[in-house]
């Protein structure tokens, strides 16, 4: 659907005041924790967490319900604050939602009286914008929007509310406007989950396309070990601290109630775009599964 | 794929457009793919009442029946005159306050009175609304008292309104725009606390926040409680325009009322209420082409 990937990097002139177009930038998780206050009492969902993202990386994380995927996420976008730990984006700390990143929710979360285009319009940075006229930079914004919606393949549906779209458009707007932020980490909350089979092997198709156009960090939420994959070169696996019976997944494992969060990290091996079928990756989905508490029936 | 639908409504001013769910949020959760085919209209029925002349002309059906009712109990003399003159000493009453200059007076006035007290007041309800609406020690910090003061009955303001800003154009005004205040103040309020905080979340990720999260998200979100809430308002500025007027003043439509009925001049009584009817319907109808311009993006 995107022959034609001219790279996003290519920024027009009078840009250059943001920090550096495209650049991926490497994500560094050190000792994170996160509690949360509940009626019940705090419940801690995120402990002794170190990960490293290299840029340019697409990283996974799959893990039960409850095992902090999703905090994690929303903190790396400055969205949710550690409860102690950082995390660094290029060895500076992250703020609160910071323009370094861009998120797209598993809800194409749209504007519902805006255009397709319009909503796009949205993730563009806005701050200091530009040296021409306010005319040249609306100019600009209108290009550079239509870009977008080239490159995930909704010009033609530029004008359109969200309502009058289907779920994949709407999710693939939503990615256009993560996209528009010029993010160097792209932060994916299960983006493709309330999607039908078909339209989501598209989208994860999409993502490959847009990931060589733009080659930024990618950290993906997912509950589909198959997606994760797919598209990642390492996968992450979070275990659920809460107590296995009250969330249904994996044992805290033999390391006891003093384990961190992560669970074990899988590197992925071949090139993309990977053949959906391969025996490796079929081995490595049995073990994912096991690791979140899923018999494969696996011989 | 949309099967040509039957242009019943072309001779509309606006036609309603075809979608007709309206919901904050999930923008784009259709299922199919039908890009802007939708579920055509589902009360398009072609008839009689989609005719805006039909409309027009059966919506006068019942002010003439009214009227001619009049003309015959009064003709007929099955009502005294002074107690009920004709509908056209009515008419002769008008002339002769239009030939002494004096009708239009009480009309502009009360009408200015009208426009600045709902403007005043419409004003301070947006902005209190969403301090209440917004920020939760706003709404209880506020929230009660506002409360209490609503509940205070609109003649009860008078003499202190009178007392403290004599009976000039400011105690009018104050008084009106008490009245225009609460409609928009409640429906800005209650519709504030329930925008999809979804769609929250998503502007403040894209570093939208405080007046440009308000102006980009929140703001749209509730236009149309707002406008509602602006009609109302419009309907409550009349009311305490004629109560205002009522107790002191020398102009208006409210003092014409009081002043003739001290002079015992029915014929004057009837012309004023015919002529608040006739000012309120007008501007009802001017905000209702407002709020059709304004929601057009949401229907």
């Amino acid at each position: 659907m995107t022959s034609t990937l001219s790279p996003l990097s290519t920024e027009a002139p009078g840009t250059a005041a943001r920090s550096a177009p495209g650049t991926a930038h490497a994500v560094t998780v050190e000792a994170v924790e996160r509690t949360f206050a509940t009626p019940t009492g705090p419940r801690q969902v995120l402990r002794g967490l170190d990960i490293t993202l290299r840029a340019g990386e697409i990283v996974a994380i799959v893990g039960p319900s409850g095992c902090g995927k999703s905090t994690l996420l929303r903190q790396v976008s400055g969205l949710d604050t550690p409860t102690s730990g950082r995390i660094l984006l290029d060895g500076t700390p992250v703020v609160a939602t910071d323009p370094r990143t861009a998120v797209a929710f598993q809800e194409p979360r749209l504007l519902p009286w805006r255009t397709l285009a319009q909503n796009v319009a949205l993730g563009l940075p806005r701050a200091g914008a530009g040296v021409g006229t306010r005319r040249q930079a609306r100019q600009e914004r209108d290009e550079r929007v239509a870009e977008l919606l080239r490159l995930v393949g909704l010009e033609a549906s530029a004008d359109l509310r969200p309502r009058q779209v289907s779920g994949g458009m709407a999710q693939r707007a939503s990615l256009a406007r993560a996209l528009a932020r010029n993010p160097g980490v792209l932060l994916l909350d299960e983006p493709f989950g309330a999607l039908d089979a078909l339209t989501r092997l598209r989208m994860q198709d999409l993502l490959l396309e847009i990931h060589a156009a733009q080659p930024t960090t990618v950290l993906l939420v997912t509950h589909d070990v198959e997606e994760a994959l797919y598209l990642a070169d390492r996968v992450l696996l979070l275990r659920s601290l809460a107590t296995p019976s009250a969330v249904p997944g994996p044992a805290p494992g033999p390391a006891g109630s003093d384990a961190g969060s992560l669970a074990r990290v899988v590197d992925v091996p071949g090139a993309r775009p990977r053949d959906r079928a391969d025996r490796q990756l079929a081995e490595l989905r049995a073990e994912l599964l096991e690791g979140l508490g899923v018999d494969t029936h696996h011989g | 794929m949309s099967a040509p639908v039957p242009d019943v409504r072309s001779d509309l001013v606006d036609p309603p457009r075809e979608v007709t769910h309206v919901g904050p949020g999930r923008g784009g959760q259709v299922s199919a793919a039908d890009v802007a085919a939708g579920p055509t209209a589902a009360g398009a029925r072609p008839g009689l009442l989609s005719r805006r002349g039909a409309v027009v002309t059966l919506g006068l059906v019942v002010p003439v029946v009214l009227l001619a009712a009049w003309q015959a109990v009064t003709a007929s003399g099955l009502v005294p005159p002074y107690q009920l003159p004709g509908p056209l000493a009515v008419w002769d009453a008008a002339v002769d306050l239009v030939q002494r200059g004096q009708l239009g007076t009480h009309v502009a006035i009360s009408t200015q009175r009208v426009l600045i007290g709902f403007a005043i007041g419409a004003l301070a309800g947006l902005a209190v609304g969403a301090v209440v609406g917004l920020s939760r020690l706003g709404d209880v910090l506020l929230g009660p008292t506002l409360a209490a003061i609503r509940a205070v009955p609109s003649l009860a303001w008078v003499p202190l309104l009178i007392l403290w800003l004599r009976i000039g154009e400011e105690s009018k005004l104050t008084l009106i725009a008490i009245g225009a205040f609460f409609p928009v103040y409640t429906t800005v309020s209650a519709a504030l606390r329930h925008v999809d905080p979804q769609l929250v979340e998503a502007g403040r990720s894209f570093g939208f926040h405080g007046w440009s999260l308000f102006r980009t998200v929140q703001l749209p979100a509730v236009l149309p409680s707002l406008v509602s809430g602006l009609r109302l308002a419009l309907a409550q500025a009349w009311l305490f325009l004629v109560a205002a007027e009522l107790i002191a003043s020398s102009m208006g439509l409210g003092y014409l009322l009081t002043d003739s009925q001290q002079n015992g001049r029915v014929d004057r009584i009837l012309l004023a209420i015919v002529l608040l009817a006739l000012l309120g319907t007008v501007t009802n109808a001017v905000v209702g082409l407002v709020e059709k311009r304004l929601l057009r993006r949401w229907a």
